[in-house]
């Protein structure tokens, strides 16, 4: 992986911390060369893998931007009593927190992610607050909590994130194949939350246990934070303000996910390396979880539906909840409570129980779910999918590069039949691109173009029965989640030249079409090939804006921001309002002079031959 | 009034967000231009600028109108960096816009790192009595539940057709703003009660 690293030598054991170029990119840093230092606070590492000396006493520093002007530059040690200290991480800024108040903001590229984290599931040691073990360099490894801006933000992140333990998997399974560079983490989850003793007013109590517990499941919104889960909990259960909710999952859920409790995270890719061990030891696919019933509290089960997508749904539970005192519940209560907590232990596999006993004390964790739908883009080499691939696997169409999925230039189906949707169907429905669409139909439409196989052309997706504007919202969704953007990021500064020269008078329609012209053969052929389709369907919807009021410059401005964006990194809200202006025009170009930009008239009807 | 007692007012930002076509534009124009226009033009970003008297003392507001599509979340949460107050627009014969109203005022406090803001939720297109899909008390129930933390929070119905309180809508805004920085509330700690210990 061609990153910049650190190694850390503490107690004889080497420590390797780095910022993986697709971190350090998504988050716009350059790199952490300040993070570490040695004792006397000095800089001692700022280069691809060196090494700091001997048994250095490792300690990470970070510069930060205090609140506080006297004390602006100053480093923070993340060792200094961080038992009450929380950290968080919201947009670019990693605060501190103590209690309710922010003790420090870190810019995020000054992040470094450990390598190499097999260790993951110990053996037998305690490291609960040894930031030396840390994910994150210098923090401890509880109390942490990573809340994105966007959930595109979190998926970054992950992907990011991933990398690293992608390697570490890679290095389990004895495989020396790269990791895809393709990985698509989609993450979704639910929370459950314990009432103990339940609520005289709450309604739930059919799936009150003999304990007294009655057990709700709330989803978790991409958008929730924390304490909005909190406050969540508190209306749905009409609890009174004695009462504690016992939450906090957050394996991941929508853009937040904690990374520093590892337990969950681990435990994920535990099952996932014991899946994919003992898919090895039977050389063949597998297609097993465990017995225990999926609804069942307290279980893990890991569903292997397909040999590239592991379905893992586990639930985890804190031995230790009970005795920190989370609730006030009477001795006897507590006891029946306890007994239940062991039993329904016992059905965990001794491993992960010891795993879990031995990380998660200090967290209040009663009951946490976590569903994650991990899937491996790249095909058979490495990854978490690594070695099963065999004809017939599924493979994902959202996120992946056009070049990667349709090597043969011509962009095939499931994209061409949103599109025909948008030609045959919605090009008439008011509002199109501009109204949003109900979210759980565009989440349907999605599953079902991640469901979509490649190796089965004619299995479609059924999308006949979503409504008109979720199909616009999933094919911008489908645009925007492209690798290097539809109209490919490297071309921007030509694609913008054309949109401020047209907008500033300086190119005439007719030039600005030849320009386009020269412009889209550089693109890569499938880029160019899904642009025509998508012009091909935008002209039919801007040929009915009478009806539909989307016009090319409306259309132009509903669209633009899903086929082009500027590289993250060089964002400023100045720039983009100007830069959007630019390709709102540039949009508006390439539908009003579609036939001068594509003359060859048989290409034109493609998407009328798609039923 | 005069410009120069306009000018020494220091400026209330408000924000104006909602789903695509719900009217923020056509609220905000009404409001500050006393005009509704009839095109159907998305809008990626606008700002106005209108001064007025209300409760006897002078307010300058200066209004965001911002983009309401998805593909504009980034650049929604910079605005929502600098807004003081917020307008939150839904349209009544508009089921998924309202459905949107809940995440977007979690947006705003988790953006502002505030559990209670200047929050003003406004159901505007009541003139399309016939097209309505949003009751009244679906909205205000929505409203209540934020109340419950959020005292700031407040619901109008409004058309920006024919000019249904528009200006009580804006107005009512700096009222609520005038009433948490008067109780301290731009200086009150930031969200507390992490709920990870």
């Amino acid at each position: 992986m061609d990153d910049t690293g650190v190694t850390v030598r503490r107690n004889q054991q080497q420590l390797q911390y780095l910022q993986t170029p697709a971190f350090s990119k998504s988050f716009g840093g350059s790199g952490a060369s300040r993070l570490l230092r040695d004792s006397s606070g000095e800089c001692v590492s700022s280069s691809e893998d060196e090494h700091l000396a001997g048994e250095t006493l490792f300690e990470a520093r970070v510069d930060v931007h205090s609140r506080k002007k006297s004390s602006k530059g100053q480093p923070v040690h993340f060792d200094q009593d961080p038992s009450n200290r929380v950290l968080q991480l919201q947009g670019d800024q990693l605060k501190l927190k103590k209690k309710d108040k922010i003790k420090a903001k870190i810019f995020v590229y000054y992040v470094w992610v450990r390598r190499n984290v097999s260790d993951y599931v110990p053996s037998d040691s305690h490291r609960i607050k040894d930031e030396s073990l840390a994910v994150l360099a210098g923090w401890h490894t509880d109390l942490m909590i990573v809340t994105f801006g966007t959930s595109s933000e979190k998926e970054r992140f992950l992907l990011a994130f991933q990398k690293v333990n992608l390697e570490t998997l890679r290095r389990l399974y004895g495989e020396d194949a790269e990791p895809s560079e393709q990985c698509q983490v989609s993450l979704a989850s639910c929370i459950q939350v314990y009432v103990d003793p339940p609520s005289p007013s709450y309604g739930g109590a059919d799936a009150a246990s003999s304990s007294g517990a009655a057990v709700q499941t709330l989803t978790v919104k991409p958008y929730e934070t924390a304490n909005d889960v909190a406050r969540k909990c508190k209306t749905a259960f009409k609890l009174d303000a004695s009462f504690r909710a016992q939450l906090c999952l957050e394996g991941s859920s929508g853009n937040h996910c904690m990374v520093g409790c590892e337990s969950i995270f681990a435990t994920v890719l535990y099952h996932i390396h014991e899946q994919h061990k003992s898919e090895r030891r039977r050389g063949s696919v597998m297609s097993e979880a465990s017995s225990t019933s999926p609804n069942e509290s307290n279980s893990m089960d890991l569903d292997v539906e397909q040999p590239t997508a592991c379905r893992v749904r586990l639930s985890l539970h804190s031995q230790d909840a009970c005795s920190a005192g989370v609730c006030s519940t009477s001795k006897k209560k507590k006891h029946q409570h306890q007994q239940q907590q062991s039993r329904r232990a016992s059905e965990v596999p001794s491993k992960i129980r010891n795993w879990i006993s031995s990380n998660r004390r200090s967290l209040l964790v009663r009951q946490a779910s976590v569903e994650a739908l991990t899937v491996s883009g790249g095909g058979s080499s490495g990854g978490i999918s690594g070695g099963g691939s065999s004809s017939g696997e599924p493979s994902p169409i959202i996120g992946r590069p056009l070049a990667e999925l349709f090597p043969s230039g011509v962009v095939s189906r499931p994209v061409t039949c949103l599109l025909a949707q948008i030609y045959h169907r919605c090009y008439a429905t008011k509002g199109i691109f501009r109204q949003p669409g109900s979210v759980s139909e565009k989440n349907q439409v999605l599953q079902l173009l991640s469901q979509y196989d490649l190796s089965k052309p004619d299995n479609l997706p059924q999308l006949n029965s979503f409504g008109d504007h979720c199909i616009g919202d999933a094919l911008k969704h489908y645009l925007r989640n492209l690798p290097g953007c539809l109209l490919q990021r490297n071309l921007f500064g030509q694609w913008s030249c054309i949109g401020r020269d047209v907008v500033d008078g300086v190119l005439s329609s007719k030039a600005a079409s030849d320009e386009i012209r020269s412009v889209i053969q550089q693109m890569h052929p499938q880029n160019a090939h899904l642009l025509h389709m998508l012009m091909t369907a935008l002209r039919r919807v801007a040929s009915n804006h009478e009806q539909n009021q989307m016009n090319p410059a409306n259309i132009g401005r509903s669209v633009s921001f899903s086929v082009l964006e500027q590289d993250q990194q060089d964002i400023n809200l100045a720039s983009m309002e100007q830069d959007a202006q630019r390709i709102n025009k540039l949009i508006e170009l390439l539908i009003t002079n579609f036939d001068e930009i594509w003359p060859d008239p048989g290409r034109t009807n493609e998407l009328s031959t798609i039923s | 009034m005069s410009k120069s007692v306009s000018k020494s007012v220091k400026p209330i930002k408000i924000v104006v967000i909602g789903s695509g076509g719900v009217g923020k534009s056509a609220l905000t124009l009404q409001f500050s231009k006393s005009k509704f226009f009839l095109d159907y033009d998305p809008t990626i970003e606008d700002s106005f600028s209108k001064s007025c008297y209300i409760d006897n003392e002078m307010a300058r507001l200066d209004i965001l109108d911002t983009a309401g599509q998805e593909e504009f979340t980034s650049m929604r949460e910079q605005y929502m960096r600098l807004g003081q107050a917020f307008l939150v627009v839904f349209s009544v014969t508009d089921r998924k816009g309202f459905e949107e109203v809940d995440s977007l005022i979690q947006l705003i406090y988790r953006v502002k790192d505030r559990e209670a803001f200047p929050i003003m939720v406004a159901g505007n297109k009541i003139d399309l009595q016939n097209d309505r899909c949003i009751d009244q008390s679906l909205a205000q129930e929505l409203v209540q539940r934020h109340q419950e933390f959020n005292p700031y929070c407040a619901y109008i119905e409004t058309s920006a057709k024919t000019r249904l309180n528009v200006d009580l809508v804006f107005h009512d805004l700096v009222r609520l703003l005038r009433l948490y920085n008067a109780k301290g509330g731009s200086k009150q700690a930031k969200k507390s009660k992490c709920s990870l210990l």
